[in-house]
């Protein structure tokens, strides 16, 4: 972290180092004043406009390294907060070494660490902390959900969502100032009314911004299939049905895959990771015994759980198992069978639960509807909601016909509604939106029970901590600044 | 020759020579002919919302705000008193007439103090003291000095279009700060204040006003006194409200204002508008609160409280007529702004000492202040420090943790103000704990650094003993859960009683006023303990919870922020940038959280210093 306190001008390439390319973009920042770069070029940098792009020689004593196009940024309007200057060179790696080392050498910068750039945006409060954050997830997306995101918290709605907060819990802060500092010019009865009317304000928007921290989003940035069930269920069966190639060992001796096998599945633009689990049972076999555990591993963190039950194989006390987890579909193997009812009516399936069930076959690639009125289920999750706002059961759920296409679409429709809720991943924004929230669900639900205004202006005290933590720093200042600019105060 | 000279007889200036005659110091006040000791030019009244606090801070460290609000108390109030414990505070209407005399009484009884009525023209700083020349040709030396000359430095006054010189009405003004002290630096823009007509009593129709009466419940500020028996008759205070015809009145007059014509450029308070400023920034609302505040008993004028201006004479007086209740009120005084010179702050240590000029010491009004209250908060610190320093005893630093003058004193050294300066709870971390109610038990520490043994001392060390006694009572003593114990709790609207509790915990149920049961339970039990200490260890006790909830929350922004730095090895050091060191070396500030509070001190010197002192 040592650069984090020297000031000094940096200089990098931003265009990347790995191969010759047209053109390369070098950026320079921090330098105190354009003119003392004079020596490096050809054009006279008195008459550079701010902004503009100026055709110029890239020189020095005598020697001309390129003819490039310059751009300056004034210290006020750049991305660092600084002076800084972008070169278009020639996307030579040599070329753009030897500039490098110009510059290096001869002026007083040094090479740019990595995300230096960023570091000094946040430091001159060109950007908040969630903007970093934002900038950095954006720029090592490798899925179009991270991409999408980190660009919204650079500057899209999430940027907004959280300023709007902020500026929501300065009034907040305010009107409870107001309440002690100033009761005497506002009145009790407006003041107190003032208060619920920012708070709610603020809880609205802490509220939505807790729904969308809601779930397992860490499975949404690479999200993961994972097959469940019984050595021998028919998991690789269906596996390979989705993969469309032969790639788990299809075998009739149970344990066949060991431990899990996964490959990438690419439905409707989202890459997601089917994996394909050890079979679940008691087993005596020291490695497959890991190859389970960490089974129920993949599974708890995954996006989408299938579970595969033959029930001409299974019985009550391996599905037990399963009772503590929701799976988004339950497919019954060997539906082709005769006796496929009669077995299934012999099993406790009360224990499980999941969206959807359905028979299947193998055999033949088929899936189906299943006739419930054979057993008792556990709780049966949720409806879709329709596209026209009414709520049902899916028409997946009564569909039938091949075992592939119906799975994607439901692993489709199940991914875009995830995402939808416009879900926050990045880990720190979570946990801090959940402190924020937990702490305003009990100022909300516990008003009347807080004692007295001094206590609620503590507790809110405390979640103007929560809240810095968030997006920056709070000085009471700042809370004057919302009272003096929104209340007539002053006797 | 005099230990210690004190130029301006304000609230600043009397405060600093009362506790500094109390070190047997020879001390002088040098203060202009013309007017009184401590007068109360604006709003007659001491305390309000932290105010309070402030006067109570005082008196605990041995001051003479209290005792002066006290016999000069004509309506007392408590504010906030719904809001809970923690935020209430005093506020007590003065006779101005009977404050200045008892200021004027008390100080010209001490041996060791010179009252010396002159105008000032200049001060010199010599090799090892001070000398300081009056205008009859006469000069003084001292080994200290504190300047506390208000609004008098370079003073203006503007009523409409008329402009004058002077500190306040009828008072010659100082020469300006830059000709007195050639080294001292002021704040480039000049600060403005002003002040509402005043009204003859006998022209207001009090019947449409709504009466505020004196509080027979307030608690009189000075310890030694009975706690709520006043020393003069009480009266009442009104309230009326501006309306649409008002508000039109002064809108149509915005040319000749000199707030928005240009005349003034001094910059006013945004908490205390005039009522120019209430008309064109909030263009639609036309009521405003009027306060009807007395004066004095004897006194003929009416301080209408919430109508500051600075418009022409003739135009107040039609405004003003308006009001409900004023139709035929008749002005006295007219209404004025007054622009002064005010130094700044930053050069300033928290000793109040100016760092560059050894010696030399400012407090009040002069240092961008706005208030009686915050003035003597900073005459005594300065008082104290200028005395503390003669005796080679060190000095006194209060913590603004502990209490509103450490919150103050921080805040007006850390940054430049850009507005005249007023405490507001909202300013302290610590409002929980930095109440009315335990000032004894915050001030204590700070008063025995005085090394003064007087009565005052002997009452605060029995006070904390008291508070010990009952503290131990109320965590020791048990409710059993039994039959006539449940019965009790029942009848005594307590709660449910299901297993035994502690007294403590019984005070802590948010359905109790603790105070009132603690009250009474240490009456029915037999115990004889103060109202005051009862007070002090329910309120404690309520908040006991949410304090150290809390005090976690920051004790590690808390802990660091203590931390001492040393500003110099800031400035040489290789780590940080030119501009931040040019704001250390002009603040120099002494712990991380002053660095941290000042303006434009960027994180990255932040982290590089918490990461060197840690």
């Amino acid at each position: 972290m040592n650069f984090y306190i020297d000031e000094s001008p940096i200089i990098a390439c931003s265009t990347g180092s790995q191969s010759n390319t047209a053109i390369a973009v070098i950026r320079l920042s921090g330098f105190t004043d354009l003119f003392i770069l004079q020596s490096f070029f050809s054009f006279n940098l008195t008459l550079v406009r701010p902004r503009f792009s100026h055709l110029t020689n890239l020189q020095f004593q005598d020697t001309i390294f390129d003819n490039i196009l310059m751009v300056f940024f004034p210290k006020e309007a750049s991305f660092t907060g600084e002076n800084v200057l972008e070169l278009s060179v020639h996307g030579n790696q040599l070329n753009i070494q030897n500039i490098l080392n110009l510059f290096i050498n001869h002026a007083d910068f040094r090479l740019a660490h990595p995300g230096e750039f960023s570091y000094r945006a946040l430091k001159n409060k060109k950007l908040t902390l969630s903007q970093v954050e934002g900038l950095d997830l954006l720029l090592n997306a490798n899925s179009n959900l991270m991409l999408s995101q980190g660009l919204d918290i650079l500057q899209g709605e999430l940027h907004n969502q959280y300023t709007q907060l902020l500026d929501s819990f300065l009034q907040v802060k305010a009107a409870i100032e107001i309440s002690i500092d100033f009761s005497d010019d506002i009145g009790d009865e407006i003041s107190e009314k003032l208060f619920f009317e920012k708070f709610n304000d603020f809880f609205k928007r802490i509220d939505t911004l807790h729904s969308r921290t809601q779930g397992n989003f860490s499975s949404l940035l690479s999200p993961e299939i994972v097959l469940v069930g019984q050595t021998n269920a028919g998991k690789s069966s269906l596996f390979n049905l989705l993969v469309k190639h032969n790639r788990s060992i299809v075998s009739n001796i149970p344990g066949t895959t060991r431990d899990y096998i996964s490959e990438s599945l690419f439905i409707d633009g989202t890459n997601f990771n089917l994996v394909d689990t050890a079979g679940i049972r008691d087993s005596v076999d020291q490695i497959e015994t890991i190859g389970i555990n960490r089974s129920m591993e993949i599974l708890a963190r995954s996006f989408s759980k299938i579970l595969v039950i033959n029930p001409f194989e299974t019985t009550d006390i391996y599905l037990k198992k399963f009772s503590k987890i929701h799976f988004d579909l339950i497919l019954f193997s060997h539906a082709d069978l005769p006796d496929f009812y009669n077995r299934l009516s012999v099993l406790d399936l009360s224990m499980l639960s999941a969206d959807f069930l359905f028979s299947t076959s193998f055999v033949s690639g088929s899936i189906g509807p299943i006739d419930s009125s054979w057993f008792k289920l556990g709780p049966m999750g949720p409806s879709f909601s329709h596209q026209d706002g009414s709520i049902g059961p899916s028409d997946l759920l009564t569909s039938s016909g091949s075992i592939e296409p119906l799975v994607k679409t439901f692993l489709a429709e199940k991914y875009s509604r995830a995402i939808s809720k416009g879900p926050i991943l990045l880990e720190r924004h979570r946990s801090c939106i959940n402190k924020i929230y937990s702490l305003s669900l009990l100022i909300n639900n516990n008003y009347n029970n807080l004692g007295d205004v001094a206590v609620l202006s503590s507790e809110i005290n405390i979640l103007s901590n929560y809240l810095s933590d968030l997006i920056g720093v709070l000085s009471p200042d700042d809370v004057l600044n919302s009272i003096f600019a929104n209340f007539c105060i002053g006797k | 020759m005099f230990d210690l000279i004190i130029i301006g007889g304000g609230h600043a200036g009397c405060e600093a020579a009362w506790i500094s005659c109390q070190f047997n110091l020879k001390v002088a006040l040098i203060t202009s002919p013309h007017s009184g000791l401590a007068s109360t030019p604006c709003n007659p009244a001491i305390g309000g919302v932290g105010k309070g606090q402030v006067v109570r801070e005082i008196d605990a460290l041995g001051g003479l705000m209290g005792i002066l609000a006290d016999r000069a108390g004509i309506q007392y109030r408590t504010l906030n008193e719904s809001k809970g414990y923690a935020v209430q505070s005093t506020r007590v209407q003065v006779d101005k007439d009977l404050y200045t005399k008892n200021a004027e009484m008390l100080l010209s009884e001490l041996g060791n103090l010179s009252i010396i009525n002159k105008m000032v023209r200049s001060i010199h700083k010599n090799q090892l003291d001070f000398e300081v020349s009056t205008n009859d040709g006469e000069s003084y030396r001292a080994k200290k000095i504190i300047v506390t000359t208000g609004t008098f430095l370079n003073g203006k006054l503007h009523t409409g279009e008329i402009q004058s010189d002077g500190g306040r009405i009828n008072c010659e003004k100082s020469i300006g700060l830059n000709d007195l002290f050639k080294l001292i630096k002021t704040t480039p823009a000049r600060f403005k204040t002003g002040t509402p007509p005043r009204l003859d009593k006998n022209t207001i129709n009090y019947t449409v006003l709504e009466p505020q009466e004196s509080d027979i419940g307030t608690r009189n500020f000075h310890y030694n006194n009975h706690k709520y028996d006043r020393s003069v008759t009480q009266v009442s205070c009104y309230l009326t409200k501006t309306n649409s015809n008002t508000l039109s009145i002064i809108r149509k007059n915005k040319e000749r204002s000199p707030i928005f014509n240009g005349q003034i450029k001094g910059i006013g308070p945004r908490y205390c508008p005039s009522i120019e400023d209430k008309a064109f920034r909030y263009l639609d609302k036309d009521i405003h609160h009027v306060f009807i505040e007395p004066e004095g008993l004897n006194l003929a004028t009416i301080y209408p409280n919430g109508i500051s201006t600075s418009l022409p004479k003739d135009v107040q007086l039609e405004f003003i007529r308006t009001i409900n209740g004023l139709e035929k009120a008749e002005i006295l005084v007219h209404g004025y702004a007054v622009e002064y010179d005010v130094v700044d702050t930053t050069e300033l240590s928290r000793t109040m000492e100016y760092k560059s000029c050894v010696g030399l010491y400012f407090a009040g009004q002069v240092c961008g202040t706005s208030g009686y209250e915050e003035a003597a908060g900073q005459g005594i610190i300065a008082g104290i420090n200028a005395s503390l320093e003669l005796l080679g005893k060190p000095s006194l630093i209060l913590d603004r943790n502990d209490s509103y003058i450490g919150v103050m004193i921080e805040d007006l050294v850390s940054n430049k103000r850009d507005e005249p300066y007023r405490l507001f709870t909202a300013r302290s971390e610590n409002r929980l704990y930095v109440r009315e109610d335990n000032t004894i038990l915050r001030m204590n520490q700070y008063r025995k650094q005085l090394g003064l043994f007087s009565q005052i001392d002997q009452f605060q060390d029995s006070f904390i003993a008291e508070v010990a006694i009952l503290e131990k009572l109320v965590n020791e003593t048990m409710f059993y859960s039994n039959e006539n114990n449940k019965e009790y709790f029942l009848q005594m609207k307590y709660g449910p009683l299901e297993n035994n509790i502690s007294f403590k915990e019984l005070l802590k149920r948010p359905e109790v006023d603790p105070v009132v049961v603690l009250t009474n339970e240490t009456l029915l039990n037999g115990c004889l303990f103060s109202s005051d200490s009862i007070r002090t260890v329910a309120i404690a006790t309520k908040y006991e919870g949410y304090i150290n909830r809390a005090t976690a929350e920051t004790a590690k922004m808390v802990k660091l922020s203590k931390k001492a730095i040393h500003w110099q090895s800031l400035v040489d050091s290789q780590n940080i940038s030119f501009e931040c060191k040019l704001r250390i070396k002009s603040i120099k500030p002494e712990t991380f959280g002053q660095l941290q509070r000042m303006e434009g001190i960027r994180p990255a010197t932040l982290a590089y210093v918490a990461g060197n002192i840690v």
